[in-house]
């Protein structure tokens, strides 16, 4: 039987998402550019988007797909599409942007559908730019921005991550397929 | 023939299958080692080793174990996998492995005969086999014999896996320790009272320098002397003010987060032993996980932060239904609490009570096997790159 699975990555723009995929997938990294056609919301006249799309493949005929959204708002129309058969949400968030937590305000509720039956993990980037907020500061944010969602996972893993660090990214993933089933890996 | 394995000269040790961070990790290994003197061979050291421990998890997996009988022959092999291998003909080390289990294991290897080059895992004896539990980090599992072997067989469903046993545990045997003593207990009131201070042992060598309000510790020790110092109860440890004068020029110094310290600390701290204030058939709760990508990750960590951030449950639950040997959930348990990180019910600290479901996780309903065990291989997957 073939087997097709998801892990979605999302986050604003420069996240680390990218980075993240290719840390995992087994292919090089394919990233879909798109242009916007919402010019007044871009003052150049143009943007590029990208969709990022890495694979990790179990055997020849069994693929975890990752998909990397694209991080602007007017693409959420894709989001549903691509959430479809997610075994799990990863939010990477940029802790060098300006308001953090409307991000992550943002970024919970565009997918509050898809959260109420997968976890979320969520993984804090540049830290080391800028130390503020700390993790402890987005539990902290986190009751009020989730005051109106339903959470498969209400306590969600935060985790600071480099996206370069192979071992943060595993991590986050593996929390990911914990917070599924703790039970996995309880053989010898 | 088997080469001398006599403890009074070195056992030399071939790595096959490793990066050279996992080859520091067991160099290091061997060198704290003292009982016996074992020796991994650099890479283009041409002299014929002892033995060989095979990581079998990267892409070229058991072909390693041929190559290196092939040049030579009758040598004792260890493999290391993240996943059981029921059929191997060789002892098994899984990932992570640890101290506590490879010495050992080589021990064991080391008494016996290495099985006949020409023997094939299906003519293997069951008494060659030893698969063993490992207790020492490897910090970066390679790609895991799971996958491996899918890909050798792109239609073979990945087998089923026996879980592990449940831990048999006797309220008689559960050791205890206080959290308040020692240099836990001194981290643990410069955390609270958020003062700098810094610690001395002996009354003139400091140990540490400590800043709470930025989360900061400077360490003037090694780790195995801190160690030392954590698990001595009559370690002379004193807090003070710190001076201006406290870290002398080019005094070798490493830095790392109060939070990082006190998880290590509290780990080593309880040592296997569960906290005098929790009880084994009490709730307790995580409030939040622990920043696992910074501080040390402990046995089972991302597991058991999964299960306790999820709903409340008891340590002798866990252990039933994780399958955790106690040792690691007492201090997992240890390591969190140090962080404020633990909910349980007390009289002392009514905030720190067991949440209701309000904030607990939504019932699931129970995962496929079939599921469960794609979401095991994916696991290993992700655990072995």
């Amino acid at each position: 039987m073939r087997e097709d699975n998801k892990i979605i990555f999302t986050g604003p723009v420069g996240a680390g998402k990218t980075t993240a995929i290719s840390v995992l997938s087994d292919v090089p990294i394919i990233s879909t550019d798109a242009q916007a056609s919402d010019m007044t919301l871009n003052r150049k006249g143009h943007t590029t988007v990208a969709m990022d799309y890495g694979v990790l493949k179990l055997d020849e005929r069994t693929k975890i797909h990752l998909y990397g959204t694209p991080g602007q708002e007017r693409f959420d129309f894709m989001w549903d599409i691509l959430t479809t058969g997610g075994l799990g949400l990863i939010l990477m968030l940029d802790n060098t942007r300006p308001n953090p937590k409307k991000d992550l305000h943002f970024f919970l509720h565009a997918f509050k559908d898809f959260i109420v039956e997968v976890p979320v993990v969520i993984g804090i980037s540049k830290t080391d730019v800028k130390t503020r907020p700390q993790p402890e500061d987005y539990v902290n944010m986190l009751p009020e921005v989730t005051t109106d969602l339903r959470m498969l996972n209400p306590i969600p893993p935060i985790f600071e991550v480099d996206g370069r660090r192979k071992d943060d990214v595993k991590n986050l993933v593996m929390a990911l397929l914990y917070s599924i089933d703790p039970g996995l890996g309880d053989q010898p | 023939m088997t080469p001398n394995t006599s403890t009074s000269e070195s056992i030399l040790v071939r790595g096959i299958g490793m990066d050279t961070r996992k080859e520091a990790v067991f160099r290091m290994a061997f060198k704290m080692f003292t009982r016996r003197s074992y020796r991994l061979l650099d890479a283009g050291d041409e002299r014929p080793p002892t033995l060989a421990i095979v990581d079998i998890d990267g892409p070229e997996g058991t072909l390693l174990i041929e190559q290196f009988q092939r040049e030579y022959p009758g040598r004792h092999i260890l493999l290391t996998s993240i996943s059981p291998l029921p059929d191997s003909m060789f002892p098994v080390l899984q990932k992570p492995v640890r101290m506590e289990t490879l010495f050992p294991a080589l021990d064991l290897l080391l008494s016996k005969s290495p099985p006949s080059p020409m023997e094939r895992p299906s003519e293997k004896s069951g008494a060659t086999v030893t698969p063993i539990r490992p207790q020492m980090e490897v910090p970066a599992p390679s790609t895991p014999s799971m996958s491996t072997t899918a890909s050798a067989s792109p239609t073979a469903a990945a087998p089923p896996l026996s879980p592990r046993p449940v831990p048999a545990l006797r309220p008689e045997e559960i050791r205890r320790f206080d959290a308040q003593t020692g240099l836990l207990g001194q981290l643990q009131i410069i955390r609270r009272d958020q003062a700098a201070a810094v610690i001395v042992e002996d009354q003139h060598r400091i140990v540490l320098r400590i800043d709470p309000v930025v989360d900061q510790v400077v360490l003037l020790t090694d780790d195995e002397h801190l160690r030392s110092l954590v698990r001595d109860p009559q370690a002379r440890l004193q807090m003070r003010a710190p001076s201006n004068h406290d870290i002398p020029a080019n005094t070798p110094t490493r830095h790392l987060t109060l939070q990082s310290l006190l998880w290590q600390v509290a780990a080593w701290s309880a040592d296997g032993r569960l906290g005098q204030h929790l009880q084994m058939n009490a709730p307790v709760q995580l409030k939040q996980w622990p920043n696992l990508t910074r501080l040390v990750m402990l046995p089972d960590a991302l597991r058991l932060a999964a299960f306790l951030a999820r709903s409340p449950a008891s340590p002798a639950l866990t252990i039933k239904v994780l399958r955790v040997a106690p040792a690691d959930l007492f201090n997992f348990l240890a390591a969190a609490d140090s962080l404020g990180l633990l909910r349980y019910d007390t009289a002392e600290k009514s905030e720190n009570s067991i949440l209701t479901t309000a904030h607990s996780a939504p019932a699931q309903a129970e995962i496929p096997s079939a599921k469960r065990n794609f979401l095991g291989r994916i696991l290993a997957r992700i655990a072995g790159l």
